[in-house]
Order: structure tokens, then C-alpha cells, then sequence
């Protein structure tokens, strides 16, 4: 389960419609489980159909949660006309290739990817861990 | 000496070291010496055509090498070394037919 | 460039129009076009390349008509139930326009054939059902410099592009660097599709061959058109060029063909034996 404070949940939904045309993304930090700050990163793809973390930005926001104690609780990005679930591409790149077995691994084993769909009317948030290649689905509360 | 801050999904190769003492003039040597310590540490740094891997950044005192001279980037005493999967993904997906 | 009577008859409302005239039939008589699939996207786009009067129109598909096809693939008819994709496809263009000369490709495109199959053709239609073929496609294309206009379905969606040769503009592999895991995209036998579907998206491929023949218009080169159906909504969006595609990108490392069927996950085969082709195997 991923618990959203209603102040962070209300900033990645306004990121995700100030990024329009385009997805957004960014960094959800959190403590004992709790998230705690959300960072509103640029996607670096500057595209509708894409999203990736500035490198640089990455770097940085990383090693701020890292100095504050934080953990990397979820990565956030928008879908701005499909649904809140992890496309192909999505799946694709939240793996890499154990080299000794070579299966699918998470890249980022613990953190969580949240989706904000802006293909409604009302923006829909979902979230997922990644087992086995596969995304499953946890409950995303907004308190 | 540089230190090479190595990722969590990438420990396992480390026998769960963070950061790694480093030897090298380049960060394509420093990476290739890490290889023979720790094999099958830098597979999904290094392609196997020697290139940097798409979907990895590599950073010498929080600049990404992509911006400097990739592997070929000159190290000296004392640098540090970020290695992050880089985060990314999509929402349109290719149809079939 | 002259015309016969016939031919100024047939083709009055293109050489009226402005941005055609008959300058334009005459870069449209003097084009070749390969339409790659004979299925539910190469029926309209072929049936309206050879309405414009494309002087060669190549069509290629391994298949036999199957009466699964019959709700989408206009090319064919219930009498053509059986017979080979290809021949089903030509009478049906030439008793649209005699004029049209078509070459059929009664083949399965491969590394082996892809280059020599595609090299005499000036536009490459995109109507495949399987991912190998596409990347192999896009390959060939991006090698031999040619255009090539990409469309897809799935269910009730659509998408539909220009991938042009060479730098500075996207390519499939820059929009689509990895193929999805086998199994996440259902074929149409598998998932159902709408079968006006491939009518619009087909149709918006022909678009495009035309424009690019005629050099009229903005090709949707380097833009990715999405198309709802169910909504009846068009979303374009920009797509970028990715400098490090190993197919197109600045240092490009895709020099020679190569069989997709390991990159996509699939064991490589050979080319199936007729009658254990899946019915609606190509689009």
C-alpha cells in the first residue's frame, strides 16, 4: 500500500497538467514507508509519448534524499491519454538483464512507480511494484 | 584512487559493497578493472560492443559523462564516480498488426 | 508526360486540383509504391494508390484469404476465400484501374530477400502484422533510403507515421527501441479488431505515400498520429529523433540485414508451410 499526504498527491497531479503536452515525472521520497516529499522533475524526452529523468537532475535528487535519510519510495510519471498502467515500454524500462541468470530484474528493487492518468476528465492514480517482470498492482491511498 | 558509487541493484555483484575504491586513467579503465574484481559488475554498464548502455548514467563528480568524453573520460586522484540506472519510460506502445 | 483519354477521363479530379495537376499524375504514373501486407491496412491503402494511378504498385503477402479476413480486408471477396493474397489483390486492382502495373511478391520477407525485394521502389507502405518484419522493414528502408509509412492497429486504436531515410528524423527504432515481451500485444486472431479500423489508418498511409510522391504537403514525418475510435479522437504528437538509434541515429550500427525474431523473444523459424499459417497471419 502507498500512502499519499493530500499536499503531495495534489502537486503530482498539477505537475502532470503543467507538463502537458508532454509526461511528467519526478521522484516521490519517503520515510518509514510514508511518503514525505515529492520532487517535480523535467522530463528530458520533452515528449507526449516518453518520459525520462534529466540525468543531472537525477543525480542531484538522489543524493539529496540520500543526505536526508529519505528512500527512493516511488518514481511518478503521467500518462496524458492512456490509462494509469504500465505500458510495455514502461515494464521495459524499469528492468535490466541479471547478467549470471539472465533474467528480468527490477532496476530499482523497492521502489514503487506511480502512473497519473490525464486521459479522463478526473486524473486517476495508480501504483505498482514490479515480481517477476510483472507489474502488480498495490492501492494508492490519498489521505 | 577514485571512489565508484555503485547502485543497489548492482551490489549484488559487490557482496553488498555502496561505494568501491577505483583504479584507473579513464572511466572505461577504472570500469574495466572493476569487471575483474567483481564480473559481471559493469555487463549492464558497458554494452559488449564497449559502448556506454543506453539506459545507464554514469557520473565523474556529478557530471554525466555523456556530457564529458563518455568512457573515455579522464579520471584523476580522488574523483568520484555515480553509476544510476537511468528512469524512464512511455505510454505509447507499439501495436502488431 | 501524356495521357490517354482513358487516363484524363479517369484521373480529371486529381489533375484539377491544385497541388496536383497533371504535373503531379505524372509523378504518380511514374511512381512505385510497395505495399507491404495485402490484409486489412494494404487493402484501402493499395485500392487507393492504384485509384490515383501509381504506375507500379508491388504487393506482398505469403497468404491465402481466410473468411476471418472478410470484415476488414476489402481487397478480397468470398469468392477469393482460399486463394493466395497477392493474386486476390491484383485482379482486384487492376479492374480499378488497368493502368496500375502490379507486381506481386507471393513471399515471406526475410534478411534474405528484404534489400532485393524493396530496392526497386521509390515508398514503402508499412502493413505488417508481426514485429520482426517491422524492424527488419524499418531496416531495409533506413539502409536503401526510402520513406517508409508506418501504420498500426490494435482493438479499436491506431497510430500511423512517416519514417524518413537517413539522420535528423525519427525512425520505428527510435520510437520503439525494444519490442514489448512476447505475449504483452495480442494479433488480431488473439485480441479482436475493429474492422473500419484499418479502413481510416490504411487510408491515412495512402495519404501520406501520395504526399510524399508528389512532394505536397507536411509528410508526418518526425509526428506520430494516434487515432481512438471509439472516441473518434486524433491525437498528433511529435515524435524525436533519437541520435544514438542504432539504425538511423548519428553513429549508426545496423549495417547490415538481420532476422528479428531473437530481438522480439520468438525462436526463428522457417517459413511456415502453407497450411499451418495462422488465418489472419498478415494485415
Amino acid at each position: 500500500m502507498i500512502e499519499l499526504p493530500t499536499g503531495l498527491y495534489a502537486e503530482m497531479v498539477e505537475h502532470a497538467h503543467a507538463g502537458l503536452p508532454n509526461e511528467a515525472c519526478g521522484v516521490v521520497a519517503g520515510e518509514a514507508g510514508r511518503a514525505v516529499r515529492v520532487y517535480r522533475m523535467r522530463n528530458a524526452e520533452e515528449s507526449p509519448v516518453v518520459y525520462r529523468f534529466d540525468e543531472r537532475e537525477q543525480l542531484d535528487v538522489f543524493n539529496e534524499i540520500e543526505e536526508k535519510g529519505w528512500d527512493l519510495l516511488a518514481f511518478f510519471h503521467s500518462h496524458t491519454h492512456t490509462e494509469a498502467y504500465p505500458s510495455p515500454t514502461d515494464r521495459a524500462r524499469a528492468h535490466w538483464n541479471d547478467p549470471v541468470t539472465g533474467e528480468q530484474v527490477a532496476a530499482y528493487p523497492g521502489t514503487r512507480y506511480l502512473i497519473v492518468s490525464l486521459a479522463e476528465n478526473q486524473p486517476v492514480i495508480r501504483g505498482f511494484r514490479f515480481e517477476g517482470g510483472e507489474p502488480v498492482e498495490e492501492e494508492v491511498t490519498v489521505s | 584512487m577514485v571512489q565508484v558509487k555503485i547502485p543497489t541493484i548492482m551490489r549484488r555483484h559487490t557482496g553488498g559493497e555502496a561505494v568501491l575504491t577505483g583504479e584507473g586513467s579513464t572511466v572505461r579503465d577504472v570500469l574495466q578493472k572493476l569487471e575483474e574484481r567483481f564480473p559481471g559488475l559493469t555487463k549492464n554498464v558497458v554494452t559488449d560492443d564497449g559502448d556506454l548502455h543506453r539506459f545507464v548514467n554514469v557520473y565523474v563528480n556529478d557530471e554525466d559523462v555523456r556530457y564529458l568524453g563518455a568512457l573515455e573520460t579522464e579520471v584523476k586522484d580522488g574523483d568520484v564516480l555515480s553509476i544510476l540506472p537511468a528512469v524512464a519510460g512511455g505510454s505509447v506502445d507499439p501495436f502488431v498488426a | 508526360m501524356s495521357f490517354t483519354e482513358d487516363q484524363v477521363r479517369r484521373y480529371a479530379r486529381h489533375i484539377i486540383l491544385p497541388g496536383i495537376g497533371a504535373d503531379g499524375q505524372g509523378k504518380l504514373t511514374d511512381a512505385k509504391v510497395l505495399v507491404i501486407g495485402a490484409g486489412g491496412l494494404g487493402s484501402p491503402a493499395a485500392m487507393y494508390l492504384a485509384a490515383a494511378g501509381i504506375g507500379t504498385l508491388g504487393m506482398v503477402d505469403f497468404d491465402r484469404v481466410d473468411l476471418s479476413n472478410l470484415h476488414r480486408q476489402l481487397l478480397h471477396d468470398t469468392a477469393d476465400v482460399g486463394r493466395p493474397k497477392v493474386d486476390s489483390a491484383r485482379e482486384r486492382l487492376n479492374d480499378l484501374n488497368p493502368n496500375v502495373e502490379v507486381v506481386t511478391h507471393r513471399e515471406l520477407l526475410s534478411s534474405a530477400n528484404a534489400f532485393e525485394v524493396l530496392g526497386p521502389y521509390d515508398v514503402i507502405v508499412d502493413g505488417t502484422d508481426n514485429f520482426p518484419v517491422r524492424y527488419l522493414v524499418n531496416d531495409a528502408s533506413q539502409l536503401l533510403g526510402k520513406p517508409l509509412v508506418y501504420g498500426s492497429i490494435y482493438q479499436w486504436e491506431g497510430q500511423a507515421s512517416v519514417f524518413l531515410p537517413g539522420p535528423e528524423t525519427p525512425c520505428y527504432r527510435c520510437l520503439f527501441p525494444e519490442p514489448p515481451p512476447p505475449g504483452t500485444v495480442p494479433s488480431c486472431a488473439e485480441g479482436g479488431v475493429f474492422g473500419v479500423l484499418p479502413g481510416i489508418i490504411g487510408s491515412i498511409q495512402a495519404t501520406e505515400a501520395i504526399k510524399l510522391v508528389l512532394g505536397a504537403g507536411e509528410p508526418l514525418a518526425g509526428k506520430l498520429v494516434l487515432y481512438d475510435a471509439l472516441r473518434n479522437e486524433f491525437t498528433t504528437v511529435n515524435l524525436r529523433w533519437d541520435p544514438d538509434c542504432p539504425v538511423c541515429g548519428k553513429h549508426p550500427t545496423v549495417t547490415e540485414l538481420i532476422d528479428y525474431e531473437a530481438f522480439c523473444g520468438l525462436t526463428p523459424g522457417q517459413a511456415p508451410p502453407e497450411a499451418e499459417r495462422t488465418p489472419a497471419a498478415t494485415e
